[in-house]
């Protein structure tokens, strides 16, 4: 694997690769910073950027971005008390008494140190477990496939939102949208109104950025655009005692590891996991009163969780094809544009991508917490660029996007087609993730159904007697069952 | 009650779509001759869709408090003008993407660009703080850039219009 991982770092270690990387992170940090600009908006807007580049290349910005936009969240958190991404919620409860105790600069170091770490620890994790799942999952064949996906399609609906069943609607419209287009195997055309343009289905990129971007920019057009307060920052003093330090070592690690957990699962990422992983900090805590009041821990636990999502929701696009959360499907519409096959055979055709991958992740990672210690002025002033003008230009970038992938206006149709559709599911609280998962997972799930059909000869038994099927197949009905349950709990108990 | 209607409404709609859904994959002819054709997954789906959507709206209806407890609807509630207002202005940008993406076509990407870029910072920014020149001004320069910079180092080509 050493061998491998090397042969990565030399194909990244390029001018042109480490300078994608380079503005990669940059990026991703500034639209993590911003408020209302999210990380899956950042890939958005990047992924037509990458259609000219290989995909080693390609693919390293994308990671620069990812880890970037995770990160960037914490300064507007910590300054602000406003999140920059979902996932520095938490950041808030303890990061903005900081700064207010006059500690902002002991509270990014902590928050930053937490993130390098919980990252450097998720990406390492990442790099052990993807390669031998990917060659366990090449031993799948379609009845696995199919157990596979309804149990994440499941997870995913009871896992994203309150309700399971708006979860599960929003999966099964997702699946509907992926069955527009010919149909796999038969290729008999389905649903496409008597467009041509839809012969091929709805083309995944203005899919995705319809829902995350567009939608948002929507949500955002109800207000008139509130600006950021301007944020006057003195000098930052960010010594922090080793000894002080190291007395989180074991929120970090805990920390680290459900971040790690919770970002494998799909369904959920950093967002959930910052606030289980402080929850939980609280919760063993000798001082559970001082939290919410300034408590680095609290810093620590949030930030160190966001950021070991991330190798953690890599685990299951690169070893089975299956995007975990929002940002991952964006990253999987990045190795389809760049004729990847995502799944288990990912890592057999293209390990140098893959090892490439892992590498510019590394990279990624120091350079994040580079630039923040470094660069924390200009970023703070980015705080403060108006918004009514960043949006317009955002969606601007979105339609180039999705006409780039085709090179015609019909998919800045279904850009902003999607984006309506984002924007009543939001409205509505319906969960988008779900939607997007069924909407790729969806195509997968009927070929592998069919596939399996072809191979028994019309029964359906072997989707229950295959163990590796029957287990997933279980473990759906559980994950049902268990969400079924907590919630007439917590009826009972509200 | 007004907050249990939008569970209401998302039943009905979603029980709209699987009756669609499943009409319209009555008309499938099966190509092959394995055990099931093109026709199958959306009908399945379709009847999830509509037996969910149908128990849904049933528990939507008869229980409203259950659904909604989150204060973010007793505001909503508050405002009802204000909701309204909202609606507008989402209406009007919606109207407004949809005008942009049709004049690309007629006039170019270019100048849609900078009509769109301008109209929409004066449609988001309040009365007291609109500077329509300083918005034209950033229109221009961010239309003009974007389509160069794509067209020259991304080979995305976008159309040209009328000044091509």
């Amino acid at each position: 694997m050493f061998e491998l991982l090397l042969d990565g770092i030399n194909s990244v270690f390029t001018f042109k690769i480490i300078l994608l990387i380079v503005a990669g992170v940059f990026l991703g940090l500034v639209f993590g910073s911003i408020p209302g600009l999210t990380a899956t908006m950042a890939i958005a807007i990047c992924l037509p950027i990458t259609y000219g580049m290989d995909s080693v290349a390609g693919m390293s910005l994308l990671m620069g971005l990812y880890i970037g936009g995770v990160s960037g969240g914490l300064i507007p958190a910590i300054l602000l008390k406003l999140p920059g991404t979902p996932s520095s919620i938490a950041t808030t409860f303890d990061g903005y008494p900081m700064a207010q105790k006059g500690e902002a600069g002991k509270a990014f170091t902590y928050a930053i140190t937490a993130s390098f770490f919980g990252g450097l620890i998720s990406i390492i994790a990442l790099m052990l477990i993807a390669p031998p799942l990917g060659r366990v999952a090449l031993q799948f064949g379609p009845f696995e496939f199919f157990a596979i996906v309804v149990f994440s399609l499941t997870l995913i609906s009871s896992l994203s939102g309150d309700s399971i069943i708006k979860g599960i609607l929003a999966a099964a419209l997702g699946i509907v949208f992926g069955m527009v287009g010919s149909a796999p195997i038969d290729a008999f055309p389905r649903f496409t109104f008597g467009f041509d343009s839809l012969d091929a289905g709805f083309d995944l990129l203005p899919v995705l950025i319809g829902l995350f971007a567009v939608s948002e920019i929507l949500i955002t057009a109800e207000q008139k655009v509130k600006n950021n307060k301007k944020k006057k920052m003195n000098k930052i003093q960010y010594r922090v005692k080793l000894k002080e330090f190291l007395s989180q070592k074991w929120n970090f690690l805990r920390s680290t590891l459900m971040g790690l957990g919770i970002g494998i699962l799909p369904g959920i990422g950093g967002g959930t996991a910052n606030i289980i992983a402080y929850a939980t900090a609280k919760n063993v805590s000798k001082t559970p009163e001082e939290f919410g009041k300034g408590h680095p821990g609290g810093v620590v636990a949030s930030e160190s969780s966001n950021n070991a999502a991330i190798g953690g929701a890599l685990v299951p696009l690169i070893s089975l094809g299956i995007p975990g959360d929002t940002v991952t499907a964006m990253l999987l519409g990045g190795l389809v544009l760049h004729g990847l096959q995502p799944g288990p055979m990912l890592i057999q055709n293209h390990g140098d991508v893959v090892y490439g991958i892992f590498a510019a992740l590394i990279i990624a990672n120091v350079l994040m917490a580079l630039f923040l210690f470094l660069g924390m002025r200009v970023f703070v002033k980015l705080l403060s660029i108006p918004q009514q003008i960043l949006l317009p230009i955002i969606f601007i970038l979105c339609v180039v996007g999705a006409f780039g992938v085709n090179n015609r206006i019909f998919d800045v149709g279904s850009l902003i087609f999607f984006g309506i559709i984002g924007y009543f599911m939001i409205k509505g609280k319906v969960p988008l993730t779900p939607l997007v998962l069924g909407f790729i997972l969806g195509p997968i799930l009927e070929t592998n159904l069919r596939r399996g059909l072809m191979l028994s000869e019309g029964s359906f038994v072997p989707f229950l007697t295959e163990p590796i099927a029957a287990v997933f197949l279980l473990l759906t009905v559980f994950s049902i069952g268990l969400k079924l349950f907590m919630n007439y709990r917590k009826k009972v108990s509200g | 009650m007004k907050h249990m209607s939008r569970d209401v409404y998302i039943s009905i709609i979603f029980l709209i779509i699987s009756i669609l859904v499943f009409s319209m994959s009555l008309n499938m002819q099966a190509l092959t001759t394995s055990a099931v054709g093109a026709d199958f997954l959306p009908k399945v789906i379709a009847i999830l869709i509509f037996v969910l959507s149908s128990y849904f709206l049933i528990v939507s209806i008869k229980n409203p408090v259950g659904n909604v407890v989150d204060d973010t609807d007793e505001m909503e509630e508050i405002n009802d003008s204000d909701e309204s207002k909202k609606f507008t202005r989402v209406l009007l940008t919606g109207l407004l993407m949809i005008i942009y993406v049709f004049l690309i076509n007629f006039i170019g990407f270019i100048l849609a660009s900078i009509l769109y870029l301008t109209v929409q910072m004066v449609l988001f920014s309040s009365v007291t703080k609109r500077n329509i020149i300083v918005y034209l001004l950033i229109s221009i320069v961010t239309s003009v850039f974007i389509y160069f910079v794509f067209r020259n180092i991304f080979y995305v080509m976008l159309p040209s219009g009328i000044l091509g």
